[in-house]
């Protein structure tokens, strides 16, 4: 990467440096072992030819007497072949939402911070940069109210390019539609795949569970590893605002005035309520959830947000 | 039960400010603050939730800051609870009038509030507080009772009577006034209670005079002392005299005061002497309560006018340290240093030895002090250099032992004394008497007849030697001096040799003083405008010891003063608050002009009078005179000024015993005291407590809101 400072708004605005670097040491794997063809970083559950070895199987017909282990016939007068780890490439597949409710960026007491999609951006990007810096292919869908742009993973080099164009040209507006997306990512998907859901989740059906994420669990039956990135403002995880609000709806014509120290402590309440639903739900689907506040450093959202997993190795 | 009243009642409009919690309200309900949010669908829900207990809330809270600010505004307005009426009181009153304490102990200050404050807010809670149907007057209890308000339905009237008064320098009478007010409540014709409610300090001065007789039955009188707690005590300044001495080094002023305290423990109180505005000098009075004390301040002037001295002449203050009556605490007075007296001694007899000169003695006391200035511009001649030029601009001309003058030269001296000098004739072995009684014969008191030695008497009773005896004590030339009947330096002159007079002549004049054989020593006459005395014995050591005396330099420097009309200017010129002032009036001058302290101008037609008499003294301070003639400018009169000093009494805050009260109520009338005190229920305290209350209340409010 070059020095220079990125210009605003560029896609490589997108991917700070001291982002990239703080994330460089770590190394994304896959929390299942992915069956891809091509060679990487992955450690899949499948037996192939790396150098990695797995264990010694009694030899039986149809096995490939390359892999006879004859210093092992030696020894114990029996056939065994060597079984070997095989390495593969994932399919990484960012599902960003992009809907109206994206674009808050507090405000309350003045403090304004990055917008919920600024910071989805942000993250998506660092994790295809992460993707392609290892070899594994990378798409993104970006929705709304229906799916508005949708990339298939790719391996390729410059997949990364088109990633961050597609990420840096959406700007927020829409109601939200998750399930209808992640139907259509799952259908796409080939072979298993590491699908990262990035959302505020509002207007996806908290009273009925968050029926939204429903899909989730289809991809985790297929085999795929799934991650929710739950994004907020800090205003709307503590609500910090002062005297009498007019709040008005950023996805409709919906208003509240209320005075805003009076409902606080219900609206703390009702936020517990959907984050214990969001949590869960994700758990009941099998699927990781980490709620990633928009004014976190996105590399300590992102370690954390792997981490849980034990898909990431420091060094390498 | 009692009814309600605000001792400050103005303040009570400050429930209005109750209002602003519920304007606030609604203003902020208008103005709310737009916010685009995302998570919307939490907060219809959480309103849902809480839409009913958040409105009660609010509602409470509202209540609560309304609440607080009314009890904060009714607080202020400090109200009580009157004390339920006694038997037969309970009835709407058919009259009540207000009688206004407005002297000058009312002008007390205590925690920021005068007395008349007090009383004013008390007046007005009061008025307010009877019921429509009832009649209010108002007396203002001044030097003497004033209606400002006469009984009658008319409440804004009575109001602004009360708000009106702004209170005087005087001493008021309140037994005289409480029996006025009875009188003004007994006019009132109708059945049912007449009321006089006494609003004052009730300090034992005010009521010290007996009841008036007139009769007051059917009249309630209530003494209501505008302060619970006990006066403050007092000191005051109750007399100050100041005079020109001679001093060490030269003209002197001699500030003599009197001081006294009332009430507390005994301190010493400092005193300053501000000449000029600046402080000259400091005084530590130990004062305790009923002892007054006199000292004086001595300021050497060198001769001249105060520093600073302002156009009129200067002004010198003596202040004590300020208590909460501050009217008593400072003195100002007027003082003027009048310019050098111009004085001409023909000496009859000069000596080549100086103490052997005729007017040895008498030019040294009257050079002042080391030769230093003395007031007296001091101008020695002989006969011989007498010409009828030689007294223009002369005050005063003295003939010691002189044998004759020229005919012009004594027809110049007695018209010098016609057109207002002074002339003093000392008599000598040199006197050519036939000459004097020729060509003086009108400055003196009777004809010479010639000098007598004591050995010449032919009275056997009579002894060696004449002393002086028999002095007019009042006169202002031994003003002063004497002590009882006596002057102690002039009682032990022995004279051997004196002048007589003719005997049978008509004399024209007084006799000052005499001699031992009862002849005559020091005699005066008027001349014109003018005045002439006449020593019957030498001035010098040759017929008589009065020059080595130590009333000589006093009894000369007086002489000369009063002849030049100077003595008494630079003294003090005072007058209490509501006695009469004597103004003397200029030839000329067809009126005077009175000027108060406070700037408001009297005008005193003369109408040919030498003095006049000023009434209005009703201020505390300096009053200036001016002289206005017809077609002229008015001047100021400076030897006129004077001051008015506060009438003691006033000083003395003394509280009035219940028999004091009892004895000055009117003859019939009942009477009962009241004070915020013991009668009335204060509840300003009872409302800031509820206040503080209330702001724990909201801030939990808040806190459980928040």
């Amino acid at each position: 990467m070059s020095d220079a400072a990125p210009a605003a708004g560029s896609p490589a605005a997108l991917l700070p440096a001291a982002t990239v670097y703080g994330i460089a040491p770590l190394e994304l794997r896959a929390r299942v072992v992915a069956d891809g063809v091509l060679a990487g970083g992955h450690r899949s559950k499948r037996f192939g030819s790396s150098s990695e070895f797995a264990e010694h199987k009694l030899y039986a017909p149809g096995d490939d007497l390359r892999r006879l282990d004859w210093r092992a016939f030696a020894r114990l007068d029996r056939y065994f072949v060597r079984r070997h780890l095989d390495e593969t490439t994932i399919e990484v597949a960012l599902v960003v939402d992009t809907s109206g409710s994206m674009a808050y960026a507090g405000g309350a007491r003045g403090r304004y911070s990055t917008s919920k999609l600024e910071a989805a951006k942000t993250w998506a990007a660092a994790l295809a940069w992460l993707a392609v810096h290892h070899g594994d292919a990378v798409g993104v869908s970006l929705f709304a109210g229906a799916e508005r742009v949708q990339l298939a993973p790719r391996a390729r080099r410059d997949q990364l390019g088109v990633v961050l164009d597609a990420l840096a040209a959406v700007q927020p507006s829409g109601s939200t539609a998750l399930a209808e997306t992640l139907e259509a990512v799952a259908e796409r998907l080939t072979r298993r795949a590491l699908v990262v859901v990035i959302s505020d989740l509002f207007d996806c059906g908290a009273d009925e569970g968050l029926r939204a994420l429903e899909p989730l669990g289809v991809l985790r039956r297929m085999g795929c590893d799934a991650l929710i990135l739950h994004t907020l403002d800090r205003d709307e995880l503590e609500l910090p605002f002062d005297g009498v609000v007019r709040f008005e709806d950023l996805e409709g014509d919906r208003v509240v005035q209320v005075e805003a120290p009076l409902v606080r402590d219900s609206y703390l309440e009702e936020l517990r309520a959907f984050l214990d639903t969001a949590r869960l739900t994700a758990a009941r689907l099998d699927v990781r959830w980490h709620l990633a506040p928009t004014d976190d450093p996105p590399v300590r959202v992102l370690a954390e947000a792997l981490h849980g997993t034990a898909l990431l190795r420091g060094g390498r | 039960m009692g009814a309600l009243a605000f001792l400050d009642g103005a303040l009570a409009w400050g429930l209005v400010a109750a209002a602003v919690p519920f304007v606030v309200h609604l203003i902020s309900k208008r103005r709310a603050r737009r916010v685009p949010f995302a998570a919307l669908e939490l907060l219809l829900k959480s309103q849902r939730r809480t839409a009913r207990s958040i409105r009660l809330r609010q509602l409470l809270l509202l209540l609560v800051r309304t609440l607080l600010i009314a009890a904060l505004a009714l607080a202020l307005a400090r109200p009580v609870l009157r004390a339920e009426q006694a038997e037969g009181q309970r009835a709407a009153p058919l009259v009540v009038v207000v009688a206004l304490d407005v002297s000058a102990s009312m002008q007390t200050r205590l925690d920021g509030r005068t007395h008349l404050e007090r009383a004013r807010a008390m007046a007005l809670a009061r008025v307010r507080a009877e019921a429509d149907d009832v009649r209010v007057g108002v007396v203002a209890c001044d030097r003497a009772p004033r209606d400002v308000s006469p009984p009658s339905f008319d409440r804004a009237a009575a109001i602004a009577a009360i708000e009106g008064e702004r209170g005087g320098h005087g001493f008021a009478d309140l037994v005289a006034c409480t029996a006025h007010a009875a009188a003004l409540a007994r006019a009132v014709e109708g059945d049912g209670e007449r009321r006089v409610v006494v609003l004052s300090d009730l300090a034992a001065h005010g009521v010290g005079g007996s009841a008036s007789a007139a009769e007051a039955a059917g009249v309630t009188i209530e003494w209501a002392r505008v302060i619970d707690e006990e006066p403050p005590p007092n000191h005051a300044l109750l007399d100050v005299q100041v005079r020109r001495t001679s001093g060490r080094s030269g003209e002197a002023l001699q500030v003599a005061i009197s001081a006294e305290r009332w009430l507390g423990p005994a301190v010493d109180v400092p005193a300053d002497l501000l000449v000029g505005g600046r402080r000259a000098a400091r005084l530590a009075l130990p004062l305790s309560p009923g002892r007054a004390i006199e000292r004086s301040f001595h300021h050497a002037t060198g001769g001249d006018a105060p520093e600073s001295a302002p156009a009129g002449g200067a002004r010198i203050a003596v202040s004590l340290e300020h208590d909460a009556f501050e009217l008593d605490d400072q003195v100002e007075l007027p003082f003027e240093l009048p310019p050098p007296l111009k004085v001409i001694v023909v000496d009859g007899a000069p000596q080549a030895l100086p103490f052997q000169d005729e007017v040895f003695y008498l030019e040294t006391a009257l050079r002042g002090a080391n030769g230093g200035p003395s007031g007296l511009a001091l101008e020695v001649v002989g006969p011989d250099q007498v010409r009828a030029s030689t007294f223009a601009g002369a005050r005063v001309v003295v003939l010691a032992n002189v044998a004759r003058l020229d005919d012009a030269a004594a027809a110049a001296l007695i018209e010098h004394t016609r057109a207002g000098g002074g002339v003093l004739v000392s008599v000598g072995d040199q006197t050519d008497v036939e000459w004097a009684n020729r060509a003086l014969g009108e400055l003196l008191y009777a004809p010479l007849r010639g000098s007598k030695g004591q050995a010449l008497l032919d009275d056997a009773s009579v002894a060696d030697v004449l002393t002086l005896t028999r002095f007019r004590t009042e006169h202002p030339v031994l003003r002063g001096l004497a002590q009882g009947e006596e002057l102690p330096g002039l009682g032990r002159v022995r004279t051997h040799t004196f002048m007589l007079m003719e005997p049978g002549s008509t004399p024209a004049g007084d006799v000052l003083v005499r001699f031992s054989n009862g002849a005559p020593a020091l005699v005066e006459r008027d001349v014109g405008d003018g005045r002439a005395l006449l020593l019957l014995t030498s001035i010098d050591r040759d017929w008589s010891d009065l020059a080595i005396r130590p009333g000589f330099l006093p009894l000369v420097r007086q002489i000369a003063l009063y002849l030049g009309g100077a003595l008494d200017d630079g003294t003090t010129r005072l007058v209490h608050v509501g006695e009469r002032a004597m103004l003397r009036v200029p030839r000329g001058v067809d009126e005077l002009v009175v000027r108060a302290p406070s700037g408001r101008e009297t005008t005193v037609r003369a109408d040919g009078a030498a003095t006049l008499t000023f009434a209005d003294t009703d201020e505390v301070g300096i009053y200036t005179v001016l002289a206005r003639t017809e077609g002229g400018e008015p001047r100021v009169l400076g030897a006129e000024r004077f001051t008015a000093l506060l009438d003691a009494r006033e000083s003395d805050p003394t509280p009035a015993d219940a028999d004091a009260l009892a004895r000055a109520t009117p003859t019939g009338a009942r009477s009962h005291a009241s004070g915020g005190r013991d009668d009335d229920l204060q509840l300003w305290p009872f409302l800031f407590l509820a206040a503080a209350a209330l702001v724990l209340v909201e801030g939990g409010l808040v806190r459980r809101s928040a």
